[in-house]
């Protein structure tokens, strides 16, 4: 009896041990990476860090009350509205679309796997090199199909979406963008649809639903916990999305389609590269500001979709 | 078949990731292992002092550097550095890094010659570097007892002089190459087609091919006959009379990449702007500490003028008021120039804005315009672009002298334009060469006993030999003070001599400074932003989107929204 409890014990301990070793790698990395790093990052949003020695530093406020002064408010002023519209827009458009198109896949319509595939290529294929052919496109073969129909289009008079006097760079990158979102989305949203049982469906036809009805009131409710997952990362990603700026403009994007994510990510990488320490505690502050609102927006969104939005059951 | 159809997919699928795996590999500069290794007889020698360089891979390649490593083991081969070893041997590869202090440190290059660096930056973090004060300053008895330091200009003295350690300068970095955006012109079209101005001062602009002119050549911008310029136009207005009659005859006057269209366009504004303000008048837009000469003169959001000219005053600046710098008035004539580049019809290429049309393309564009291999049929007068355009543009040389070597690098005739003068008193004021590159060298710090090696072979890089040597082999120029004699220049391009006998009579600007505001500013006032303007409706322009975009604003409301938003601008709160 005792040597059975002395193995158990050692079996234990083993597993203890196995699951310590597997385990420790990923918590340092969490301690040194999320914790350290953010910890860090809001210590360096009050630090104002000399140019000539970057081991010499003051603590200030002015890393914050700076973003609603001069130039930089206009930057942040101009950001802070992109961002607004791109969430308008990818929730009046991109939800929608996504929504029809999932419920066209999961009712199994002419051409729904081929669908199915295409719209997810995008999440496959690497952004840059999706963004390249995306501006090729546009750019070259665009302006060639449209010749024959005698549409003006790649001119001085007309230039192409992404030129740099062009007047549409904003709705090129929406276009982009919607049609990039449409993999995970559709493909999440189809798949819970999937889940909702056949007699349900059947029975709302035995009642007369057609496919309108029976989306609007039968797989929408179904699915709303998919939905709403989708739309609170949505709020949650209002400051960090950069609509794929990167991607398509490298580190010059024109103002028009400049978001705070990209905003914050353009000059971090731009302070990054070299190493500028004084550069750091600007973004530090902004993000921090920023931390202070998408949370308790994030919550509150949560929190009403819970309410308000329709249950399952 | 639906099988197949997947295992057939799934096979393409893995064939692009191992491509891309491939594409990781092999560095064409690379020349530490077999796929890249231009020199197979050159074998690792253990019983030499081994030295890793990295250089930034960009138009001027890395052919010089292997020039540079066989004369420095040659030259160095019976020196000890290190117990057991005798001689040297240097191995170098290429990239486009920024390489920042702890970069420099975990790296395994010794040697970096870089591009677009931060030098301040790399000082400030402390301990990265190499000091070398010593080869700087001591005479070198393999470059006739010469010092590095007698080589370069005053503004660079005194910008590679770090003092935040004692107060006293401590150099850590030498220069390397020197560069700026400026306008590259099509010589053989204008003496074939004669796009060269009789006029002289006070009369009217005409060509020396148009009728009722002369065929004497005016005296050009520095206002003198019998010059490499003679002929060019003297003022801005001169050069949009130029750009007419360009236009006029079916060729085009410009040629730009439209993918680097903001920064190219905005970095040749730049040099507008430091060609009419003079070394010293552009070194206060960094330092912000000096008296201002020409500073436009306003009443509100309006330009005072009196006698029909822009009035001017004088105004001593420093960080506080720094703002009024924006209100040079050589800003003023440069955007009104920008302006007309880019508004007037017919003055630019087809991709001038497109999204993809690299410098590459550009490049291409410019040399095949008017050759049978382009379908258009109007020429290129000028491009804009920097003194590397030759190197980055061999391919579409070799390309096009395969067919005919009239189209050789050697055998075109190309040149760097002296740019024009904005105002007719401003003609014969002398000329700046902008350096925006930020090319440098240095070396990294703790080295150990083969630390004296590496410095010995920094200092032969900067060796009149080498220097020449660097200039006969990529055609652009090291930022040093040198001459390459007639026997030297022999072999250079057209464009290389021509870049040559420009820089010998014009001042070096490097757009770098020591002060603290500068460092502490540095990306503010960089040309891409600095020349940036509330465009009125609250964001931050571009005069190159501004001007470009259908409903463009005029020069003088940009000039204006320009100065209010540096008068905003939170470096001067």
């Amino acid at each position: 009896m005792a040597i059975k409890k002395k193995s158990i014990f050692r079996a234990e301990r083993g597993s203890l041990i196995f699951y310590s070793l597997m385990m420790i790698w990923p918590i340092l990395q969490f301690c040194v990476f999320y914790i350290g790093v953010n910890f860090n990052s809001v210590l360096l949003a009050f630090k104002e860090i000399d140019p000539l020695d970057y081991s010499k530093y003051t603590y200030t406020f002015d890393n914050f009350t700076n973003w609603f002064k001069g130039s930089s408010w206009l930057e942040l002023k101009n950001s802070l509205g992109v961002s607004l519209k791109v969430y308008v827009i990818s929730l009046a458009i991109g939800v929608p679309l996504g929504l029809f198109f999932s419920y066209y896949i999961y009712k199994k319509m002419p051409l729904a796997t081929f669908y199915r595939v295409m719209l997810f290529l995008p999440s496959i294929l690497s952004s840059v090199v999706l963004a390249r052919l995306y501006q090729y496109f546009t750019d070259w073969a665009l302006p060639e199909l449209l010749a024959p129909l005698h549409i003006e289009y790649g001119t001085k008079d007309v230039p192409t979406l992404f030129a740099t006097n062009s007047e549409y760079k904003f709705v090129a990158v929406m276009a982009f963008n919607i049609f990039v979102s449409f993999g995970t989305t559709v493909l999440m949203y189809s798949n819970k649809m999937s889940t909702i049982s056949p007699e349900i469906i059947e029975s709302a036809h035995l009642d007369g639903a057609g496919a309108l009805t029976e989306f609007f009131y039968v797989v929408l409710p179904l699915s709303f916990s998919t939905i709403s997952v989708f739309l609170v990362t949505g709020v949650a990603g209002i400051f960090t999305n950069q609509i794929n700026n990167y991607a398509l403009f490298s580190f010059q994007a024109p103002t028009e389609v400049v978001t705070v994510g990209y905003l914050i990510y353009n000059k971090t990488r731009h302070a990054a590269s070299i190493n500028r320490m004084p550069d750091f505690p600007f973004v530090a502050a902004l993000a921090v500001m920023l931390t202070l609102v998408a949370v308790p927006l994030t919550y509150g969104v949560r929190f009403l979709l819970n309410k308000f939005g329709p249950k399952e059951d | 078949m639906r099988k197949n159809l997947s295992r057939l997919l799934a096979g393409a699928l893995a064939c692009i990731s191992v491509l891309g795996l491939v594409g990781c590999g092999g560095n064409p500069y690379s020349d530490l292992d077999d796929g890249g290794n231009k020199r197979p007889e050159k074998v690792l020698d253990p019983s030499k002092t081994q030295l890793q360089v990295v250089t930034f891979r960009a138009g001027f390649g890395d052919e010089w550097l292997y020039e540079l490593e066989d004369r420095f083991e040659e030259a160095y081969k019976d020196v000890v550095y290190e117990d057991g070893k005798k001689g040297v041997q240097v191995w170098h590869e290429g990239d486009t890094k920024q390489y920042d202090a702890q970069a420099v440190i975990s790296s395994k290059y010794d040697i970096f010659f870089m591009e677009g660096g931060d030098y301040y930056a790399l000082c400030a973090n402390g301990g990265a570097l190499e000091e070398l004060t010593d080869i700087v300053t001591l005479p070198n008895k393999d470059d006739n007892d010469k010092t590095i330091f007698s080589k370069m200009t005053a503004q660079q003295k005194s910008f590679y002089g770090y003092t935040a350690v004692d107060g006293d300068p401590k150099y850590y970095a030498i220069p390397h190459y020197e560069g700026g955006w400026g306008l590259v012109y099509n010589k053989e079209l204008f003496d074939r087609k004669g796009y060269y101005l009789a006029s002289k001062a006070g009369e009217e602009p005409c060509l020396i091919s148009s009728p009722d002119a002369t065929s004497e050549k005016g005296t050009g911008p520095d206002g003198q006959t019998g010059t490499e310029d003679d002929g060019l136009p003297r003022t801005y207005e001169e050069f949009f009379f130029l750009c007419d009659e360009i236009v006029a005859r079916d060729d085009i006057p410009f040629c730009w990449s439209g993918k680097h269209a903001e920064p190219y366009l905005t970095t040749m504004m730049n040099t507008l702007v430091a060609d009419y303000n003079g070394v010293e008048q552009m070194t206060l837009n960094l330092d912000f500490n000096g008296t201002a000469q020409e500073l436009v003169v306003m009443n509100g959001n309006e330009i005072v003028y009196e006698n029909g000219k822009i009035k001017t005053e004088t105004k001593e600046i420093t960080p506080a008021n720094g703002y009024d710098m924006a209100r040079q008035v050589a800003k003023y004539y440069a955007i009104g120039f920008l302006y007309r580049m880019l508004t007037e019809k017919g003055y630019y290429n087809d991709g001038a804005f497109v999204s993809t049309h690299d410098h590459l393309m550009a490049q291409t564009d410019f040399l095949q315009a008017g050759t049978t291999f382009a379908s258009g049929k109007g020429e290129m007068a000028m491009l804009v672009d920097g003194p590397w355009w030759e190197g980055e543009a061999t391919t579409t040389f070799n390309t096009m002298s395969a067919q005919n070597d009239a189209y050789s690098k050697k055998n075109r005739n190309f040149g760097w334009m002296p740019l024009p003068k904005a105002t007719e008193e401003k003609v014969g004021s002398g000329k700046v060469y902008v350096d925006s590159l930020s090319a440098f060298t240095v070396v990294k710090a703790g080295l150990g006993p083969k630390k004296q090696a590496a410095l010995d072979f920094v200092r032969f890089s900067a060796t009149e030999a080498s220097l020449v040597e660097f200039t006969q082999i990529t055609g652009a120029l090291k930022s040093y003070n040198y001459t390459l004699n007639e026997e030297q220049s022999a072999n250079l391009s057209p464009f290389t001599k021509s870049l040559i006998r420009y820089k010998e009579t014009a001042t070096l600007y490097v757009h770098d400074s020591s002060s603290a505001f500068f460092q502490k500013n540095r990306t503010s006032l960089q040309p891409y932003r600095a020349y940036g303007s509330s465009d009125g409706d609250g964001t931050v322009g571009n005069p190159v989107i501004a001007f470009s975009k259908k409903k463009h604003i005029s020069a003088e409301d940009y000039f204006v929204n320009m100065c209010k938003r540096w008068k905003s601008d939170n470096m001067f709160q």
